[in-house]
């Protein structure tokens, strides 16, 4: 960490006194910024990322603000949160120059997905038979975080201020007010433009005083590294649809997978206090575990498939690899199970007059398909581009008119995996045969659909 | 301005009047008003207040203008794009940041300035001329809240200008939604040619003169809608892409674009047309040899 703060005050010299306080936080600040990013998570990163290395941004400042504190990276055992990267993720990475950083670190690559429902046959899988392309990859949060970081020491125009909360937004009523911004330690500061990507409890969301849709699923998030046993290389992710929540094996690396188990609540304490062999054994009771099978929506998912089959609609042209794999067993876990709450949330409005939400401010998604951070990367790149579009038409950046274009291109986008991602659980989480039934079909259907697939692996990409 | 503003909430007896003094009718009226409003010092405080009332009007990208704000996202790339390819020695100093640097350009008729300040956001050293002292008071303010300083604004018009500036030459002339008000719009395009360097640019948006424009303009805009005071467009003024082509092929000039642009009063965006009949975009050059 001082190695990071050491690098940034030298390049900012003529701001060294004031950036040295704010840095460590002993004195309350103030000045104006062309933009502020509020929240540095991995999306505010990349945000202030993608900003400092916009050319056209070159002569503007910028400051990104996160409540915690900095982190060093460190690599001696997993992280327990992991995300699933797609390609567009990957090329935004790429693009920054963060991903070299990220392959330097660790990361695993997926070749195969397997995903499979525990009261039917249904099974759909992902990736080439052979093997040969890399469809997804698993990396650990602090490892895509600490690239961005990593990445932005070398962009001057960006000032970076951790154990510095915001507490207060005040947005302005006339397009040529300026934001104001207001930390817990008595800093202030304007801004002509606001990002908020303060995560899904996102204080600026609530300034803008927008309709936030929820859902509560009940449900939790447990999360584990596994020690697996596996013959061949560990290159597959597996899902598997328990009627209380999918539960997902993702490769980390040749002997040990990242677990994410959604569950109910109650399920989810109980897995919680289990020690770590008892709960090695329901792991795998889960997956292997067949009990839930339905006979009857089984039947009826082979006629669907065979009627599919006549009907020509069952292409399998984009891969034919769609033989039921057997995952590996878990031997055992490193370190301690942990667990996460779930919700669904979304805001009718991700702009407002200098101000703009991103990643999971905006939306919160259900971790089922792995598409949260990939939704919050898009929205990046987006705003990036519509930021462009108005310098380029010589409107200033926080522009209103181009917010709003970002802020329909983005819920067009987001809600659509959304609305698929939230169906798909809503479907999962029953055994009540119709349910059973539908989402055999979903399955089945999708697994039909080359497009409905490549919407469901890469879309969330675009 | 031409009417294709759509209804809006606001307080219309303001925005009559604000589009009222914006008309060019008296553009050849030359009067006496302080040259230079970026020497703040002529007005009192009282004037002050008046005038930024009126610069919040002219910048509320919701309020009445909000169609001029929008006509930006069409029209500042016809005019970047028009002058990059076919004038690259005007903007030798072009970066990513300012994209038109090093250009001049005289800006005719710039109301509240919504056009100025964009391309002197992109790095041209703007000349914004009207002859409202009140939209230039208005204009004058804006640019120095935002500290834009290569926006210069003078109460004038294009005319008077010539006569008080007769060796000044720019890199490119822009009149958008101003020659539908000008008494004589020949005249008017002579002395923005004149004013031309050469292989400059002249960009001109405009309302056609047929019946849709008439549909559209008049009886929309003025009678059924009541968007703009009755007699705020005389459709007679009005200029067709036939005659603009030839008054600039008089002058010299050589035409280079001709795009339609149609207005969405509902989600306020302006879109290129392939047709003409209503409001249109022109992009014509002067001959390198004068
Ligand atoms: C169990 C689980 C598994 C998941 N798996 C995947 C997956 O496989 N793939 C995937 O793409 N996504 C996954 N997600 C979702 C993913 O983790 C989130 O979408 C992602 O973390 C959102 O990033 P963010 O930067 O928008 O928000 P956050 O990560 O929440 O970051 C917000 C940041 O803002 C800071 N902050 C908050 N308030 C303030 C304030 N007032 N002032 C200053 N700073 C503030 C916080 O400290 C934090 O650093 C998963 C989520 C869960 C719960």
């Amino acid at each position: 960490m001082a190695g990071f703060y050491m690098n940034r005050l030298f390049t900012l010299s003529k701001q060294a006194c004031l950036t040295r306080s704010l840095r460590y936080n002993h004195s309350p600040a103030s000045g104006h910024y062309d933009i502020i990013i509020s929240g540095g998570g991995m999306v505010g990163f990349a945000m202030a990322c993608s900003l400092g290395r916009n050319d056209r941004l070159k002569n503007k400042r910028i400051l990104l603000l996160e409540s915690s504190n900095y982190k060093e990276l460190n690599l001696t055992a997993y992280n327990l949160r992991v995300c699933a990267l797609n390609l567009n993720s990957k090329l935004l990475l790429e693009s920054l120059g963060a991903w070299q950083h990220i392959v330097n670190a660790r990361c695993s690559p997926v070749k195969k997905m397997q995903v499979w429902d525990a009261c039917s046959d249904a099974l759909i899988t992902f990736g080439r038979a052979d093997l040969s392309e890399e469809i997804a990859w698993i990396v650990e949060n602090n490892v895509i975080q600490d690239s961005l970081m990593k990445e932005l020491q070398h962009k001057n125009q960006v000032d970076v201020q951790y154990q510095s909360k915001v507490i207060h937004y005040r947005l302005p009523n006339h397009a040529d007010d300026a934001v104001q911004v207001t930390l817990e330690n008595g800093s202030h500061f304007t801004t002509d433009l606001i990002i908020g990507a303060d995560g899904y409890n996102s204080g600026l969301r609530q300034a803008m005083k927008t309709q936030y849709i929820t859902h509560n699923y009940n449900q939790m998030a447990v999360v584990a590294t596994l020690r697996i046993s596996e013959s061949t290389e560990n290159v597959t992710a597996w899902q598997k649809f328990l009627p209380s929540g999918p539960i997902a094996l993702l490769p980390l690396s040749t002997g040990l997978s990242s677990l994410v188990w959604s569950t109910d609540k109650k399920l989810a304490q109980h897995l919680l206090g289990l020690p770590p062999e008892i709960f090695t054994d329901r792991i795998n009771q889960a997956i292997w575990n067949n009990e839930d099978i339905n006979h009857r929506a089984q039947n009826v998912t082979e006629q669907l498939f065979q009627l599919l089959k006549v009907c020509r609609i069952n292409s399998r042209e984009e891969n034919e690899t769609d033989t039921r794999q057997l995952p590996p067993s878990v031997v055992g876990i490193e370190g301690h199970q942990a667990a996460f709450p779930l919700s669904f949330g979304h805001s009718v409005k991700y702009v407002s007059p200098k101000t703009v939400l991103i990643g999971d401010a905006a939306h919160r998604i259900h971790p089922l398909a792995g598409q949260g951070v990939n939704l919050g990367f898009g929205d990046v790149a987006a705003l990036n581009e519509v930021i462009n579009e108005a310098i380029d038409s010589g409107s200033d950046h926080g522009n209103y008119l181009y917010l709003q274009k970002y802020q329909s291109n983005r819920q067009l986008k987001n809600l659509a995996i959304m609305a698929i991602v939230h169906g798909l659980h809503l479907l999962y989480g029953t055994k009540s045969l119709p349910h059973v039934f539908l989402r055999s079909l979903g399955l089945t259907v999708t697994d039909s659909l080359p497009s409905v697939k490549r919407l469901i692996t890469l879309t969330a990409s675009a | 301005m031409n009417c294709i503003v759509p209804p809006s909430t606001h307080n219309s007896t303001t925005v009559s009047h604000t589009r009222h003094t914006y008309i060019y009718n008296n553009m050849l009226a030359i009067r006496n008003f302080p040259r230079n409003y970026c020497s703040k010092s002529t007005l009192s405080e009282d004037e002050i207040q008046k005038f930024s009332k009126m610069a919040n009007e002219w910048w509320d990208i919701n309020g009445p203008f909000n169609g001029l704000h929008s006509m930006n996202q069409l029209r500042v790339p016809f005019i970047r794009n028009g002058i990059s390819s076919h004038q690259k020695s005007a903007v030798v100093n072009a970066t990513p940041a300012s994209l038109l640097a090093g250009c001049s350009i005289l800006d005719v008729g710039c109301g509240g300035g919504i056009l100025s300040e964009s391309l002197g956001r992109l790095g041209a050293n703007v000349t914004a001329i009207d002859p409202s002292e009140e939209n230039v008071a208005a204009a004058s303010l804006h640019a120095q809240k935002l500290k834009l300083n290569n926006v210069t604004y003078e109460v004038s018009s294009v005319e008077n200008f010539k006569t008080l500036n007769p060796t000044t030459l720019f890199d490119a002339v822009t009149a958008s939604e101003v020659i539908e008000h000008v008494e004589n719009p020949e005249f008017f395009i002579q002395t923005c040619t004149s004013l031309l360097k050469p292989g400059g640019s002249l960009f001109i948006t405009t309302i056609n003169r047929n019946a849709a424009s008439w549909a559209l303009a008049i009886c929309a805009a003025e009678y059924v809608l009541n968007v703009v005071p009755k007699g705020t467009h005389d459709w007679n003024k009005f200029v067709t892409p036939d005659e603009l082509n030839s008054f600039i092929t008089k002058n010299g000039c050589q035409l280079r674009q001709l795009h339609g642009m149609a207005y969405n009063p509902f989600i306020n965006k302006w879109h290129w047309s392939r047709c003409t009949s209503v409001n249109y975009a022109l992009h014509a050059t002067k001959s390198v040899h004068d």
